[in-house]
């Protein structure tokens, strides 16, 4: 399979002067094409700030971070943008969805910064919506919809442009748990048949049992990583909990 | 850390936000004293006795109208201070968590407005004091005599005027700001950015009705004031119609920014290879969303813009057309620098309520803009739409009131035509090149503090 993500020696070193804090001490890792890979770590672990790295909002201190074989830390500002849009989906934990616009808008606005052919637009949006079931809310406002919705909303509006890679960062923070695995069904759906790639970060081992893959992080460091191959999900699950025990109680 | 550090500090780091406060109250205390101090500028002058007197006349008449102005730039103090206040919410809030009395909060916003006032205060009366020595000159030409002794004139009289007069709004915006401190929940401050707005949407029939009633408002205010207009100054009787035409006028305007966001935006949105470029869905929703209650404001700008462009080109007409007559030389410059005064305070007004509008704007949407900077929109697309978003504001009131001039001037002429030849066109190109400054003006220093903010 080819690799989507490759991530070399990544560190990331907070403050200066006595007093400094590596968030990421020489990490690595590869993510395949369509492959959906869960990061999990405790609060202050570091998987925070790899999101962040490797979505080019925060700049790493040294290492490398190759998405479709382009070298992101050596790109400039204006590249950036370019390259988020382009290569990149985002879907956050509060939605993010913008409340002047309705599901429609917010999707197309993903296409219309890419600058893609207006004429494209409508097509594109809806395929995306009939895919993952939002296409009778398309003109509803964030506002009406529910958190599992507003999640898809997000969700589509991440993957429309076709990127590379999808970063989500605690998607099913602020859902229920019967959304939370409709999202989650959905996310399946998308790697399946729509050959996404997805670097999830998740606190909830449900959330993650659903991934091919889960990267444990300590110290911002690579801890352990646990594939899920033919193991059924209550099976994958129940190792993540292991883990998780060994890696310390609330390390969730 | 005591009440004086911390306010210090505090504007020290708000100076940006503090930018259009400063700039509004130093360019209002500069026209209020050079105004006042019409008197005591003619010292340097040859003046014959005469001459001396109708000076004298036209600075008593300025005296008097400051004291409406001094309202107006009050008015404007305590809007631009209730937008700083809304700002820092969440400032404030914190200091109230960490167990500051309202009390104390109070003091350090007193001295806040304190420091702003007395250095806005200090500039505006230094600028005020060297733009009043070009007056003087401008004055000696209107009176066509020589300035034989030029000296550097300070005129004590008003400079007093000037800080008692703004000393009196600052005391409004220190009363303003106990009552709102002391009437806010700790809760609602630090919340205060978590609010999502509900939506009005007015269904598109309806706004398009309401558009083609506000054009035939508009279409019948005109045609009366045209074909009846100065009639009304003279005959009783027809007086009934100039009013009907002016209320016509003001709620034909209303409904115009009333329905125009709901009706513009509709018909863009149709058009899609206008819609889905770039940011433009989201341009156009953030004018139509605001629009619905923003019109209050367009409307207001609105008014001040028409009677601001038409009194200072009517006023300038009106004068060149007396200046001829020699007996009428203080008529003429009394109306030029009546209607100078009026019309730049009002445009003053109006940037300043649209800069204070659009910044509050830009900072309420900070989050929306750093979003659309992490899904991938370039700094240069965000700058564009909110440049588009700003233009829109400022621009469309100016059009309509550039619409209302037009008559009005129109009419107003057909008036003074029976005093004398007029050239009105030539005077309204002075109109327009003051409007062109202080509005424009205010327009790139709003525009570029927006852009600051959502960076």
């Amino acid at each position: 399979m080819r690799e989507i993500l490759q991530v070399r020696d990544l560190e990331k070193i907070y403050g200066g002067r006595g007093s400094v804090t590596k968030a990421l001490n020489g990490i690595s890792f590869d993510v395949d094409k369509g492959e959906y890979v869960g990061v999990m770590g405790a609060s202050g672990s570091g998987k925070t700030t790899l999101l962040n790295c490797i979505s080019t909002i925060d700049n790493a201190t040294s290492g490398s971070i190759h998405i479709e074989n382009v070298d992101i830390t050596t790109l400039r500002s204006g590249q950036l943008s370019d390259f988020r849009c382009r290569k990149l989906g985002f879907i956050f934990q509060d939605y993010n969805l913008l409340d002047t616009l309705t599901a429609f808008e917010n999707i197309a606005l993903a296409l219309t910064i890419a600058k893609v052919s207006t004429r494209d637009v409508t097509r594109r949006v809806r395929v995306i919506a009939e895919n993952l079931g939002i296409a009778d809310i398309l003109n509803k406002y964030p506002i009406q919809m529910s958190g599992g919705q507003r999640q898809r909303v997000a969700s589509a509006r991440a993957i429309v442009t076709n990127p590379a890679l999808v970063l989500a960062d605690e998607p099913t923070g602020a859902l229920d748990s019967k959304s939370s695995q409709a999202l989650l069904e959905s996310f399946r759906a998308m790697v399946k048949e729509l050959q996404s790639t997805i670097l999830m970060v998740t606190h909830d081992p449900f959330s993650a049992s659903y991934a091919d893959r889960i990267l444990f992080i300590r110290d911002g460091r690579l801890f352990t990583e646990l594939i899920r191959g033919r193991d059924s999900r209550r099976v994958f699950f129940d190792k993540i909990m292991e883990v998780m025990t060994v890696l310390g109680g609330e390390a969730a | 850390m005591n009440i004086f550090t911390l306010a210090f500090r505090n504007v020290r780091k708000s100076f940006r936000d503090y930018g259009i406060y400063f700039l509004t109250i130093m360019i209002g205390v500069a026209l209020f004293y050079i105004f006042n101090s019409l008197e005591s500028q003619s010292v340097m002058m040859d003046l014959t006795q005469d001459s001396r007197l109708a000076l004298l006349g036209i600075s008593q008449d300025m005296n008097m109208l400051s004291g409406f102005v001094a309202a107006i730039l009050g008015f404007l103090i305590v809007y631009a201070n209730a937008f700083l206040i809304r700002r820092r919410k969440k400032e404030l809030g914190i200091y109230m968590l960490l167990g500051m009395k309202k009390g104390k909060i109070s003091a350090v916003l007193l001295v806040e407005t304190f420091l702003v006032g007395l250095v806005s205060l200090a500039i505006g009366i230094l600028l005020g004091v060297f733009l009043s020595q070009g007056m003087a000159l401008i004055t000696a030409k209107l009176f066509s005599v020589s300035v034989s002794h030029f000296a550097f004139v300070f005129s004590a009289d008003a400079a007093r005027t000037s800080v008692l007069d703004f000393g009196v709004a600052f005391v409004v915006v220190v009363l303003f700001n106990v009552i709102n401190i002391n009437r806010q929940k700790l809760l609602n401050l630090i919340n205060a950015e978590k609010r999502t707005q509900q939506f009005h949407k007015i269904p598109m029939a309806v706004s398009i009705l309401l558009f083609i009633l506000s054009a035939i408002m508009l279409g019948v205010a005109y045609h009366i004031m045209l074909t009846n207009g100065f009639a009304g100054f003279f005959d009783e009787s027809k007086r009934v119609m100039q009013l009907i035409s002016v209320i016509l006028g003001v709620v034909g305007t209303m409904l115009f920014f009333f329905s125009l966001s709901g009706f513009l935006l509709r018909l863009i949105s149709k058009i899609k290879g206008v819609y889905f470029k770039g940011l433009n869905i989201f341009t156009l929703k953030q004018l139509s969303s605001k629009m619905h209650t923003a019109f209050l404001s367009q409307t207001f700008v609105c008014l001040m813009l028409f009677l601001s462009i038409s009194g200072i080109s009517v006023g300038n007409a009106l004068s060149s057309a007396l200046r001829d007559n020699p007996r009428e030389t203080t008529a003429s410059i009394g109306i030029a620098y009546m209607s100078f005064y009026i019309g730049m305070v009002f445009l003053l007004t109006c940037a300043s309520v649209l800069a204070i509008t659009q910044l509050s704007e830009a900072s309420d949407n900070q989050a929306r803009y750093k979003l659309l900077g992490k899904l991938g929109a370039p700094a240069k697309m965000l700058s564009k739409s909110l440049f588009t978003q700003i233009l829109v504001y400022f621009l469309l009131p100016l059009v309509l009131a550039i619409a209302h001039s037009f008559v009005g001037i129109k009419v107003m002429c057909m008036l003074i035509d029976l005093l004398g030849d007029l050239n009105i066109f030539a005077t309204s190109i002075t109109a327009g090149g003051m409007l062109v400054l202080l509005y424009g003006g205010y327009f790139l220093v709003t525009y570029l503090n927006a852009r600051k903010m959502i960076r």
